[in-house]
Formats: C-alpha cells, sequence, structure tokens
C-alpha cells in the first residue's frame, strides 16, 4: 500500500508529518484528511470566532497530493442579549 | 507448564481485586482448560457466535471490537494477562461483539459447563467472577466518558494511564515503561479518532515531556503530570492496596 503524510497547520502552527500512514489508495488518503480536520476541529474549538485548520497530503516523493481546509467564522447579527 | 500454572494468571490477577482464600484459588485453578495459540487479529470468537467456552489471556493483549455495516470498526476493550474478556458469554448465549488477537497470543479455553458448576457449588467463587464483570462495566463507563467527553489528549493519556497499571498489577510492566503493542490505526479505532489525529496527538504527548516511544516501548517520564493532563483517577478499576 502507498504511504500518505498528513501535515496540519492549526493556524498557530505547522506540523510536518514525517512518519505517514499506508492505505489502499488516494481516495482513502482524502477521506482520512477531511476526517482529521473534524477530529482537530472538535479537540481545538471553541476557541475564538475565526479559526482555520488545513491539511496537506503529501506523496513519499514530496508531491502535495491534496489539501482540504476546514474554517469557522462566526459572527454576531445582533446585540448579544 | 501445568494448566494450573497457566490458570494461577487468572487468580493472582482477581486477587489485586478481590480477597480469595486458598480453596478458592484450588479450585479455580483446577479448572479443565485447551491451551490455544493465537496470531495478531485471529478472532477468539465472533459476534453472532453461541461459545461454550471462555478465555483467560495468558500472554498478548486481545481486543473486543465491533464492525458497523459501513465496515468501520470500534475497538470496545483491550485486555492483557490473566484477564477474562469474554467471561459473560457463560450467561450470555449470542456474543453481541468479538474479541480477537491485537498481538499474537497464548489463552487458555475454559468450558462453561464446570465453570458454571463451580459458581453454582461455591456461591462466594460466583461473587468474585461477578465483581469482575462489573469492574469491566466500569471500565466500559470510563471510556464512555473518554470517547463522549474528553479531549483527544486526555484520551490518549488517560488509556496510556489506564493500561499502564492494569499491566503493572499482574507484573507486566514497571518503572513507568511498559510494552505498547497498539498501532496508531489501533489507538484511532479505540479512542474514535482518525490516525492521523492520533499521530498528532501521540506527537503532543512527546513534545510534553510526558512519554516517548522507543520501537514498541512506552515510557511514561512523568507520571503524576500525565495522570493530571488524562484527569485520570483509577479508583474505577477497583484495585486492592497493595500489602
Amino acid at each position: 500500500m502507498p504511504r500518505y503524510f498528513f501535515d496540519v497547520a492549526d493556524g498557530d502552527r505547522h506540523v510536518r508529518d514525517e512518519e505517514g500512514l499506508e492505505l489502499p489508495d488516494g481516495e482513502s488518503a482524502r477521506r482520512e484528511a477531511i476526517c482529521s480536520l473534524l477530529d482537530i476541529a472538535r479537540d481545538e474549538l471553541p476557541d475564538g470566532d475565526h479559526r482555520s485548520f488545513v491539511i496537506t497530503v503529501r506523496d513519499g516523493d514530496e508531491t502535495s497530493l491534496l489539501s482540504a481546509r476546514l474554517a469557522l467564522d462566526a459572527k454576531w447579527l445582533a446585540q448579544a442579549g | 507448564m501445568s494448566d494450573r500454572d497457566h490458570l494461577s494468571r487468572l487468580t493472582r490477577r482477581l486477587q489485586t481485586n478481590t480477597e480469595l482464600n486458598q480453596a478458592e484459588i484450588d479450585r479455580l485453578e483446577s479448572l479443565p482448560l485447551q491451551i490455544k495459540t493465537l496470531t495478531r487479529f485471529q478472532d477468539v470468537v465472533q459476534e453472532g457466535e453461541h461459545p461454550t467456552q471462555s478465555c483467560v489471556v495468558l500472554r498478548g493483549w486481545l481486543f473486543r471490537y465491533r464492525i458497523l455495516e459501513s465496515g468501520r470498526r470500534q475497538i470496545l476493550s483491550f485486555h492483557v494477562a490473566g484477564e477474562m474478556p469474554d467471561l459473560h458469554s457463560i450467561y450470555l448465549e449470542v456474543m453481541d461483539h468479538s474479541l480477537a488477537a491485537l498481538t499474537p497470543c497464548e489463552v487458555a479455553l475454559v468450558p462453561h459447563r464446570p465453570l458454571q458448576d463451580l459458581v453454582a457449588d461455591h456461591p462466594r467463587i460466583g461473587a468474585v467472577l461477578w465483581r469482575d464483570t462489573l469492574i469491566d462495566a466500569g471500565i466500559f463507563r470510563e471510556w464512555m466518558v473518554g470517547i463522549g467527553r474528553r479531549s483527544a489528549f486526555e484520551r490518549l493519556s488517560h488509556l496510556i494511564c489506564e493500561m499502564y497499571l492494569r499491566l503493572a498489577r499482574v507484573g507486566l510492566a514497571r518503572d513507568h515503561s511498559l510494552e505498547w503493542p497498539v498501532t496508531r490505526s489501533d489507538l484511532g479505532d479505540a479512542t474514535g479518532m482518525t490516525s492521523v489525529h492520533v499521530t498528532r496527538m501521540l506527537g503532543e504527548l512527546r513534545r510534553a515531556r510526558l512519554i516517548t516511544l522507543q520501537g514498541s516501548i512506552l515510557t511514561i517520564l512523568d507520571w503524576d503530570r500525565l495522570v493530571e493532563a488524562a484527569g485520570f483517577d483509577a479508583s474505577y478499576l477497583h484495585l486492592r492496596p497493595t500489602s
């Protein structure tokens, strides 16, 4: 199975994946990236009104295959009661 | 190794939770058994089966799990030497989950009939085994709290604290160091997160200088801080104070 690397940027920090993960195909890597964004968001939010998390998927040849971004934008629409 | 020696793993482990007298130890260790070795991911018993025996873990790690229709797997618990992960099947006819080897394992299979006879003849042994399944249920409750409400960082820290104590009580871990055969994918399926997030959290635990992982040896660098980070309170394991 090919190995995919998932670099995570959470606004404050960019963490490069050195270990990688063996997955059957690109579609599995895409799913892993998106589901991981949900996990990260669950842990990190709520923390402010504007956050974004980005996962970039690389293959073993350092080619960036996919970028997935999850963003939170919260704003008041009326004066808070 | 005689059958008695094999089952002494069970009685020694039971005594970390409950007091047993010598007659009770003798009876439990005299149960008939059959030794079976398992390879990684080999099932001991599968969901839907009607088992006629329960197993005692002698060596290695087992896990209980369910596979959803989507193919996704949830690991429900891990089990180490001296534990009986499918003890409940002596009274519940149909398995509602599966039990498999996480590592190469050795188990002792104990037929239900003599186990049921033992419980019927010796109510105190029945109470000891009942207590054991109640503690088991307590561990499930703690996992439920973790999956529902703890952060990923707390969940992983909590699991490491729990497995260390469960291994240490049977002499399989000491000095805050333990054999850790759980892959990131297994950990993700046990704690309800993706492998990528597990990798991220293990990195955080290392950066916080709480643990190190070298090969399959996990060392807890600062037990008190790990306990604090996890919000870990060992009372749900109901360990007896060691004399």
